[in-house]
């Protein structure tokens, strides 16, 4: 932490040509043609990712689907149920309040599992349970 | 078997061929008597007595015959009246009416043996319809009547009754003064005229403790004895009955009562009062409405007031205590209405959205065959109630309460039932109550509502401006960091200034605690696309970051 703090301190003395050396030694990328300060705040986001963790994959994946704008998914609320009808049986799937998912007398880590056990084959679990929605083009 | 008592009744209008020993009417007579004959099985059976009339017309009631078995009718002695024909108990449907009126009075009812009466046929369904364009006619022509009367006797000057205006008590059909109260009356006058301004009448009334006096319905039921409030004052200024005149729709009428003021200091109030009308209020050139408007109240149960004031064409709603205008501001709430609105309508649209939950709140029993009915309905219901369907917040919600540890939304049992169309078994006015983790705070002289985690209650969805905003820092800042491209190409390719793309992009640098808040819409109320896309400088540390723009958990 201590070293994180020095680190980005670090950052605001740096000249433009020692920021660049520093993105390569962070990332092992070129450093973006962009502004001294610009790569300043860029350069300490990467080390913050490094030493805390960045975005988590849902976030990233709801970036990722809000950019690409083509379909739209509903977080499955705490303390909801969700049905769905397979082959003539309605499946209710049970979010806790703590957001455990309960099915079958059982905990799954996700939906897409209880879509995999229901149908035998590999689903989407927010599409399987109608959380995720296609947007009008 | 119960014995059914008929009476034949046959009519003749014409004199000629009743000299003849079989004529028409013992035609009439024997065809009845064979048709109750035919329902002796029913237990019918006919009278010894015989109503014939001969040469009379159907025209009128006066008849000799039909009076008797009217009497007959009113004493009890028969069940069933047995005609030939329709026609031949009368002509004039007027009479018809009043006929059949009588027997249904009596309990009697009437059989018209070749023409079947019966609705299945359309010989009984235009009788039927008929009668009722009868009775409809003459309802109406009895309405006019009266109306016609009452304009009439207005115009007279007499007092038709209703709610006596203070000052007065009825008087057979005109008022009388009650001298103290009439000194209340007088005394409103004055000092509307002194003042010019019927908050400020009511303040000093009620300061001064002059309250409106206890009086008394025809009833019973005493009503008044509470201070005034400014739609009372109003009425009262604008009566014409306190110059001695009675209006009817837009005539007023010289009066047979006294009057109370004179017609100089009335004249004078209304020209003030014309003066100071502030213009077309409509609700339909009203953007927003407010939507809990007589529903919200506080802990004491105490009404909170839709209020609003206007800047431009921006208006600003609240809901704020009655207190507010009686002095007290320390007790006394005001609510930003967008606030409480959505919370109360997230909550309830959120409650449709889990129907199974909602149904075991309200404490219905459903079978399980119509749960897919119930589901689809409460969609319905979720979306509508998320357009703020006013009709809808009416009847489902009764109350709102909001405290300083919870809001209540006391729900109607029943009206959820009609939601979900299902059916509600139990009594009309069951409620239940759903809770929203949502209080007021007062923080520094406004309050506001937090939720239990001390965020301010969202007044918006997720910000899709922000979303937006963020998205495309992201996108740009992935073109960036490729690093074959600089902030002016980009610039130039995205058709925008290199300023803007600098400001954008550094948003791809926000932390990911705040980027998950803003993806769930529970950012800092003041954290705004606008704010976002200005802000000169972004701290580089997630810490330093978060002290400005994080959401603090309490």
């Amino acid at each position: 932490m201590a070293k994180l703090d020095d680190d980005l301190a670090a950052l605001a003395t740096m000249s433009s040509a020692q920021l660049q050396d520093r993105w390569k030694a962070v990332t092992g990328t070129l450093a973006p043609r962009i502004s001294a300060s610009f790569l300043r705040l860029a350069l300490g986001y990467e080390m913050q990712v490094t030493a805390l963790g960045g975005l988590s994959r849902s976030t990233q994946q709801r970036l990722a689907q809000l950019a690409a704008a083509r379909t739209d998914t509903r977080p499955a609320a705490q303390g909801s149920r969700l049905i769905r009808e397979w082959n003539g049986t309605a499946h209710v799937v049970t979010i806790g309040e703590d957001g455990v998912i309960r099915w079958n007398d059982r905990n799954w880590n996700s939906l897409s599992e209880v879509a995999r056990e229901i149908t035998g084959t590999r689903w989407s679990g927010p599409a399987f349970f109608g959380l995720k929605k296609r947007l009008a083009a | 078997m119960n014995r059914v008592r008929c009476a034949i009744y046959t009519r003749k209008s014409s004199e000629e061929g009743l000299e003849q020993a079989f004529n028409s009417l013992d035609a009439q007579r024997e065809a009845c008597a064979a048709y109750v004959l035919s329902q002796a099985s029913e237990g019918w059976s006919a009278l010894p007595d015989i109503y014939d009339d001969g040469g009379l017309s159907g025209g009128s009631l006066e008849r000799p015959a039909l009076q008797r078995l009217l009497a007959d009718i009113a004493a009890g002695r028969v069940d069933i009246i047995v005609v030939y024909k329709v026609d031949r108990l009368t002509r004039s449907l007027l009479d018809f009416a009043k006929l059949v009126e009588v027997f249904d009075k009596a309990g009697v009812s009437f059989v018209s043996i070749t023409q079947s009466f019966n609705t299945t046929t359309s010989m009984g369904r235009l009788t039927l319809n008929i009668l009722l364009s009868f009775a409809q006619f003459e309802r109406e022509v009895t309405a006019e009547r009266i109306r016609d009367k009452i304009a009439a006797s207005k115009a007279k000057g007499m007092w038709m009754g209703g709610v006596p205006p203070l000052g007065y008590r009825p008087d057979g059909r005109t008022l009388a003064i009650v001298e103290p109260h009439a000194e209340i009356v007088r005394e409103i006058y004055r000092r509307y005229l002194n003042t010019g301004n019927v908050r400020l009448v009511v303040e000093q009334l009620a300061a001064e403790r002059i309250l409106a006096p206890v009086r008394h319905t025809s009833g019973g039921r005493a009503y008044g004895g509470i201070a005034f409030c400014r739609g009372q004052i109003y009425s009262i200024l604008k009566s014409p009955i306190y110059i001695g005149e009675i209006a009817h729709r837009e005539v007023r009428y010289k009066g047979q009562h006294q009057p109370i003021i004179d017609r100089a200091t009335w004249d004078a109030v209304q020209a003030r009062l014309d003066g100071n009308v502030p213009g077309e209020r409509r609700a339909t050139n009203i953007a927003t409405t407010s939507l809990l408007a007589g529903l919200i109240v506080d802990e004491a149960g105490e009404p909170l007031v839709a209020a609003h004031a206007c800047k431009g064409k921006v208006r600003y709603r609240y809901y704020v205590s009655r207190a507010r205008q009686d002095g007290d501001p320390a007790k006394s709430i005001r609510l930003r209405a967008r606030e409480i609105e959505n919370a109360v309508v997230e909550s309830i649209a959120a409650a449709f959205d889990d129907p199974l939950d909602l149904i075991a709140r309200a404490g219905m029993s459903i079978a399980a065959a119509d749960l897919q009915r119930i589901f689809a309905a409460a969609g319905v219901a979720a979306a509508t109630m998320r357009q703020r369907s006013t009709t809808m917040m009416r009847s489902l919600v009764t109350k709102v309460m909001v405290g300083a540890h919870a809001t209540d939304i006391t729900m109607s049992s029943s009206a959820v039932a009609e939601q979900l169309a299902t059916l509600w078994a139990g009594p009309k006015d069951a409620t239940f109550t759903l809770t929203l983790p949502v209080r007021i705070t007062r923080t520094g002289r406004t309050l506001r509502l937090i939720q239990n985690d001390g965020r301010a209650v969202a007044a918006t969805p997720p910000d899709a401006s922000i979303i937006k905003l963020l998205v495309k820092a992201h996108r740009w800042w992935a073109r960036l960091r490729q690093g074959d491209i600089t902030v002016r190409e980009l610039a130039e390719a995205e058709g925008v200034v290199k300023s803007y793309v600098t400001r954008v992009t550094r948003l791809a640098f926000l932390s990911p605690a705040i980027v998950d808040d803003i993806l769930a819409g529970r950012q800092r109320a003041e954290l705004d696309a606008k704010r976002l896309a200005l802000t000169a400088d972004l701290p580089t540390r997630w810490s330093e970051q978060q002290e400005t723009w994080g959401v603090t958990l309490q």
